[in-house]
């Protein structure tokens, strides 16, 4: 028994103890048979309820038809996908134009309003019969249209043209395309012709054309442990293949992953038993050569190096920039001067070589850090955008999320993006990135 | 449509095995909810919600699996206020009573200690906040932690070696 494992029990135990026995208030039910009342609703009187849960289940009827109008609920698509999407505009400082998001959970259209105490609303929650996500504008931070997907989101990834996301029905996973009009103000969904899949799904990444979506599973094998998959699947029509860990390497999993520009290459995060085991490294993966091994390709760099330690690296899709974010303030040194907690260090990937990118300010009575991974970088490497976080101990002291983008030496702030901590996002070319939800002390 | 609630002929003993439930587990799981949001008044919201949507779908349980279901929606209700209570901490009036308030005050009655492990546990993804709490503070076999998380027993291990990590991090960089 380790002492982080001792003092998670006792600080939970601590807090859980402040209940006492005996002291849950009394249960409150809605009547048999009947539709409860919001009394909790913005004051509203209880006639309009009806009234608005018909109107809102008319919204969403009608949303479904417009915005998602090629989706069929339970029924799997044969045959081919859709064609491959064009490729979406960029900014003028050369950003993806738009970015998935998925909204917290009180963001989701029909989540049920008023006091959660009062019991049950009209309005059932959305979040297991289907979610809305939204397609953001980059240099606005607005949301530009929605989709609505019919289950829970697991996991979502983004190609240069179209955005693709898991939806958890039942028992399996489905994959669906989301593409914005042409009119970038609404979005049509289609599920896509990848067999459905039951095992838990971790990470999800597009090819830069929208051709292949490559999402890894961690499934137990009985005695033998884990097995970590990768399935690598077509969009447009019904053909996967499956690479999985040999026996050896039982104890190591994958992380975050990205095609390369090529659109065969996959780049991916590979943990051993810790991220100082030798195992640990960025690693590639040629989807096109034969066998099913998933660790046949070669490692490009280790999570421990001069620059400190990693737990996942970001390969620019040229093939040429290496870039993680620091997770330990002791170990790292780069051209003579210590990497705090949380730097962004970019990497020749042939060379190896270190450059601090980024290094947080860090105040006294201050956490600051920037989020395990970048939210995307651009096809050579220079230009990065990354969440970083400043947390401060005061008690009523509000978390500063800053959203950045770092371009050759520069560090220009997107305040307008800074509302998607909390959320999970998807660029073009970049996997799916939960932001750390920041909690103040 | 959301399911209305069993029908007036069945509901006596749905509400009857339903309230049953409640007086056995229900402390329990205000606790579980106290320890993912550190508010007792947001987690006794959270726990009858929890009540409620199981009465709602009585009909349609196996009721040797109503203590899972009720405990994931449990989980799945201090994810959404969690994240409610970050977006408003960002948006809303400084006069708000906020979790940071509520860790205040859970601080004074825990020790600074304990809140500094609590507030780092918060921090974490949820999946992560998740696996820690009910392998180290519920002590549930990896099954049922799969089954609460809607989650493979290979990824509850994975989820737990990582969130053990990443907290470790936490604490010590709040030093």
């Amino acid at each position: 028994m380790n002492t982080l494992e001792d003092r998670i029990r006792a600080a939970a135990r601590a807090a859980g103890g402040t209940v006492a026995d005996g002291s849950a208030p009394p249960l409150s039910l809605p009547k048999p048979g009947r539709r409860p009342v919001l009394r909790g609703w913005g004051g509203r009187p209880p006639w309009m309820v009806p009234l608005a849960a018909a109107a809102a289940v008319l919204v969403v009827v009608a949303a479904s038809i417009l915005v998602a109008r090629a989706v069929v609920p339970g029924q799997t698509v044969p045959g081919a996908g859709p064609p491959l999407a064009a490729p979406l505009p960029l900014t003028a400082d050369g950003l993806p134009a738009y970015f998935l998001a998925i909204p917290s959970g009180d963001q989701q259209a029909g989540a049920e309003p008023g006091n959660q105490n009062e019991g049950v609303g009209p309005i059932p929650r959305r979040l297991s019969s289907h979610e809305t996500l939204r397609v953001v504008a980059t240099d606005t931070g607005k949301t530009v249209a929605t989709a609505t997907l019919p289950g829970y989101v697991t996991e979502i990834a983004a190609s240069r043209g179209a955005f693709f996301a898991a939806v958890v029905r039942g028992s399996a996973a489905t994959f669906f395309e989301i593409r914005l009009n042409g009119g970038r103000t609404a979005t049509t969904v289609t599920e896509l012709p990848i067999p459905p899949d039951t095992a838990p799904l971790e990470f999800m990444a597009a090819s830069p054309n929208g051709g292949k979506l490559a999402y890894s599973t961690l499934v137990m094998h009985g005695a033998s442990g884990d097995v970590q998959n990768l399935v690598v699947a077509s969009t447009t029509e019904d053909s996967e293949r499956e690479w999985t860990t040999p026996a050896s390497y039982s104890a190591g999993s994958m992380g975050q992953m990205n095609f390369l520009a090529n659109g065969r290459t996959l780049a991916f995060s590979w943990t051993g038993p810790s991220e100082t085991s030798p195992s640990s490294a960025l690693r590639l993966l040629d989807t096109a050569a034969p066998g099913s091994d998933l660790l046949a390709g070669r490692a490009v760099l280790r999570f421990a190096n001069q620059a400190g330690t990693f737990d996942g690296y970001t390969l620019s899709p040229n093939g040429k920039v290496v870039v993680g974010i620091t997770i330990s303030d002791r170990t790292g040194v780069v051209n003579g001067a210590r990497v705090p907690l949380g730097s962004v260090v970019a990497f020749s990937a042939i060379t190896r070589t270190p450059s601090v990118l980024y290094r947080p300010h860090q105040a006294k009575g201050e956490m600051a850090y920037c989020n395990d991974s970048p939210l995307w970088i651009s096809d050579s490497g220079p230009k990065v955008l990354i969440d970083c976080y400043q947390l401060r101990a005061a008690a009523r002291a509000k978390a500063a999320v800053r959203v950045l983008l770092l371009d050759g030496g520069r560090v220009r702030d997107l305040p307008w993006l800074a509302a998607t901590g909390g959320e999970t996002t998807a660029f073009p070319g970049i996997l799916a990135i939960m932001v750390m939800p920041t909690y103040q002390n | 449509m959301a399911a209305q609630g069993p029908a007036p002929s069945q509901g006596a003993d749905a509400r009857a095995a339903v309230t049953a439930l409640y007086q056995a587990h229900a402390v329990g799981l205000i606790r579980l909810a106290v320890v993912m949001i550190g508010d007792r008044h947001a987690a006794e919201d959270v726990v009858q919600d929890a009540f409620a949507g199981l009465y709602r779908r009585w009909n349609h349980l196996d009721g040797d699996r109503a203590l899972g279901y009720v405990r994931a929606s449990v989980l799945n209700g201090c994810r959404s206020r969690l994240r409610a209570k970050v977006r408003d901490e960002r948006l809303a009036a400084a006069s708000q009573p906020t979790l940071a308030a509520a860790s205040a005050e859970q601080a004074v009655l825990i020790g600074e200690e304990h809140a500094a492990v609590l507030a780092a546990l918060r921090r974490l993804p949820d999946r992560q906040r998740e696996a820690l709490v009910l392998r180290y503070y519920l002590d549930l076999p990896e099954a049922e932690i799969a089954a609460s998380m809607g989650i493979g027993k290979g990824t509850v291990k994975s989820t737990t070696s990582r969130a053990l990590a990443a907290l470790g991090r936490l604490l010590e960089g709040s030093r």
